[in-house]
């Protein structure tokens, strides 16, 4: 009884020292959680925006009030995108929310961000020659819509960061 | 036969093409797109009054939209050149948006791009800008690079399509540079910084090609024309070669004969689709 006390507050100690260090060592998986997801998209992560270089926040309550097209609008547009099959009439609307968009280029609107899955799917554009390791295959595909004219403006795909 | 000796045998006055650098410490914050484009300008008024078999062209291209009568399926294809050293910091080039290849609708699209990458153990990581045409006869300016995650089949890429930017006819300047802006990678739109994408490896290598994803498709450009008129070009190409701006003085890259591939100097050259005549 007395070695099985001995060995239950050994190995809680244990714990305890481990999980100490690691929060005082900024351990990855320690960081990750105390780093809360701050994008306004669900499918989208804010890790995957600035792995991108952008930065994309939820509008402020002026700001909404800026934004003259509507979602649905914002949605036809990528749907219909002039002529275009890409990413075609057929693709499925994941989520359209509107958002403040902005890189470090000087990129910057108030846009309806539509993330779709395009009816031909989501693919690397172009590749280095010699590329052995097949076609890259792209986790997500949102469009920046400018909420204030409906002008599409950029298209930004791939993988999601972790 | 290397695209870089046959360059070497006509290389004349392009081969001091490189921009204007700030002497012995130049580096890549010493471009000059200013210059470049003057510079660009001048040789191509030479290029006008004599004759000589380099710069663009402003002859009309007679071999767009042709049917290659090649089967469709998907498929990776290039033409063009790839460079390679121990480190390659940049790399820029005038590259026509040529006007315009068909595209096989099954696998669109099909491009024309600049490169920085390198070949890893693990697949190939890259960073790059240029122009690709969709089905449809629709243009766009696109970027794209690989991040530091490895999926289990490729690395984790993010791309970029910029609708509202549409290189059709012409040329335009595409450029990588690396560490330009520290950690990163910079892909340039005719000098204009366009995107940036954190640098997770050293560039090894630097591409300039066009890119097919189907036999059907066409390779930008077609056979004829005086002085390759109808070719898809590509001129003042450029790497970071060694501190400084070198000319690209590449190896070829070419499928069995499917495409044309012709050197003009080390800093010029054109490709097209042989299934499509002038």
């Amino acid at each position: 009884m007395k070695r099985r006390l001995v060995l239950t507050v050994a190995t809680v100690t244990t714990g305890v020292v481990i999980w100490g260090g690691a929060t005082s060592q900024g351990v990855p998986w320690r960081a990750a959680q105390a780093d809360p997801d701050t994008s306004p998209m669900a499918g989208i992560n804010s890790r995957t925006f600035r792995s991108a270089g952008y930065q994309v926040t939820p509008p402020s309550a002026d700001d909404r009030k800026a934004a003259v097209v509507s979602r649905d609008e914002a949605v036809t547009t990528v749907l219909h995108h002039g002529q275009d099959t890409y990413p075609g009439p057929d693709a499925k609307v994941r989520e359209a929310v509107l958002v403040d968009v902005s890189d470090s280029l000087g990129f910057h609107c108030l846009c309806w961000a539509v993330s779709v899955l395009p009816t031909r799917g989501i693919w690397s554009h172009a590749g280095p020659a010699g590329n052995t390791q097949g076609r890259a295959r792209g986790d997500y595909s949102v469009w920046f819509v400018d909420a204030s004219t409906g002008e599409a403006l950029r298209t930004l795909e791939g993988n999601l960061e972790p | 036969m290397y695209l870089s000796s046959l360059l070497d045998k006509v290389c004349v006055c392009v081969c001091s093409v490189p921009p204007k650098l700030s002497g012995g410490s130049a580096t890549l914050h010493s471009i000059n797109p200013p210059r470049l484009l003057v510079l660009a300008l001048a040789i191509a008024l030479i290029s006008a009054s004599t004759g000589l078999p380099f710069g663009p062209s402003n002859q009309a291209h007679a071999s767009p939209n042709c049917n290659t009568g090649r089967p469709s399926g998907f498929g990776y294809h290039w033409a063009g050149s790839v460079r390679s050293d121990s480190y390659v910091g940049g790399v820029y080039a005038y590259i026509e948006n040529y006007n315009r290849p068909y595209v096989d609708p099954s696998a669109a699209p099909v491009t024309m791009w600049s490169m920085l990458d390198n070949a890893g153990a693990q697949g190939q990581r890259y960073a790059q800008i240029g122009w690709w045409e969709d089905t449809g006869q629709n243009r766009y300016l696109f970027t794209e690079y690989t991040n530091n995650t490895w999926t289990g089949s490729h690395w984790a890429y993010q791309q970029q399509i910029y609708w509202n930017i549409n290189p059709l006819n012409g040329f335009s300047y595409y450029s990588v540079y690396h560490d330009n802006t520290p950690g990163y990678f910079t892909m340039l739109y005719n000098g204009q910084p366009i995107a940036l994408g954190q640098a997770f490896f050293s560039p090894t290598e630097a591409q300039i090609l066009g890119e097919t994803h189907s036999l059907k498709s066409q390779m930008p450009g077609g056979y004829g024309g005086t002085n390759g008129a109808n070719h898809a070009q590509v001129t003042y190409a450029n790497v970071w070669v060694g501190g400084g701006w070198q000319p690209f003085a590449g190896q070829p890259v070419d499928e069995g004969g499917l495409w044309g591939l012709q050197g003009w100097s080390t800093t010029a050259f054109d490709i097209w689709d042989k299934a499509c005549s002038s």
